[in-house]
């Protein structure tokens, strides 16, 4: 009888002992709600953003690295959230009728090294016609030609949708395609969309047009 | 001796429950801050200048503050942060935005 009783008090003890552990748990984690912060497609979209400031003020290598090093110090500040950027380097390839500019950026994600690229072209097409067309006073020879001018937004954490509009590359970017609207600050030029990423532009010879981001459209006109 | 080891029992069930209920409370939010992470993401994609960048935030669901270079814009409660930086190619300034969204 003692025995059975002397197991009640021990089976009541640790019964007690639990009670108390998972109390101390609930006293030391209030429930309150925890959030839980996503890193990766902001930290993307800014990174290309910068590129496209970075194409907008006239890009180099130095340029972009004074610029990532720039938002790298914000980050210490701002919950930007940034995985940490390892490289960042800017290329830009130019043909007879086209030109590409490329940013790219190493960042360290929990999944390993990844990278974050914009790609831009502008490929004109040949001179189907040319007439003149006179500006505040003076007299241009416009060339009409296509221009074929898009952005590629690459990211392992944007969708690469199957139905975007085909973007000239020739380093073989994939990711979202963005087809920018363009103008001429100057007002020379006649520019009118015929189809996704695709404009009828008249331009008195090789021209500089600009897109809605500030980021300058070289048209090279061939013929 | 039976009704004190029922008590303890009971009292065991109780403190669990409450356990499970507080891990519950705490695992409910992550999903909604997903959007504001995104809006913000979308917001930079879509916008080279602030007024573009703000129209676009504002026009996103569950967004409970605005701040622009430390000021708030819309006030509200500061539950989650995200921060943006633009860059204006236009005016060549640099805005800090951050937006704060509510579970």
């Amino acid at each position: 009888m003692r025995g059975r009783r002397r197991r009640g008090q021990f089976a009541l003890l640790g019964v007690i002992v639990l009670a108390v552990t998972l109390l101390a748990i609930i006293a030391s984690r209030p429930p309150e709600p925890a959030f839980a912060y996503e890193r990766g497609p902001m930290q993307s979209a800014q990174l290309i953003h910068l590129a496209r400031y970075c194409l907008a003020v006239g890009c180099s290598n130095d340029t972009l690295s004074r610029l990532v090093g720039e938002l790298a110090a914000y980050n210490a500040s701002e919950p930007l959230l940034m995985y940490p950027v390892v490289q960042a380097y800017y290329r830009s390839l130019a043909s007879t009728s086209r030109v590409e500019n490329y940013t790219f950026f190493t960042i360290t994600t929990l999944r390993g090294s990844e990278t974050v690229a914009l790609g831009v072209s502008a490929q004109a097409g040949s001179v189907l016609n040319t007439f003149s067309k006179t500006v505040r006073g003076v007299t241009y020879i416009l060339k009409n030609t296509t221009l074929t001018y898009c952005h590629v937004y690459a990211s392992p954490f944007f969708p690469t949708p199957a139905d975007a509009p085909p973007c000239p590359l020739s380093m073989g970017l994939s990711g979202l395609v963005y087809c920018p609207r363009i103008y001429d600050p100057n007002g020379v030029a006649e520019i009118r969309q015929i189809g996704p990423c695709t404009w009828a532009v008249a331009v008195p010879g090789n021209y500089t047009l600009r897109d809605e981001f500030g980021v300058p459209v070289k048209v090279l006109v061939r013929g | 001796m039976r009704h004190l080891e029922a008590l303890a029992i009971a009292l065991v069930y109780a403190v669990t429950a409450a356990l499970l209920y507080a891990t519950a409370a705490r695992q409910a939010v992550p999903v909604h801050q997903v959007s504001a992470e995104r809006a913000v993401a979308y917001a930079l994609l879509k916008c080279q200048t602030a007024p573009c960048l703000l129209d676009a935030l504002n026009k996103t669901a569950g967004t409970s503050a605005l701040y622009v270079n430390g000021t708030p814009v819309t006030s509200g409660d500061a539950w989650v942060c995200y921060s943006a930086i633009v860059y204006d190619a236009f005016n060549g300034t640099v805005t800090r935005v951050r937006v704060c969204a509510r579970p």
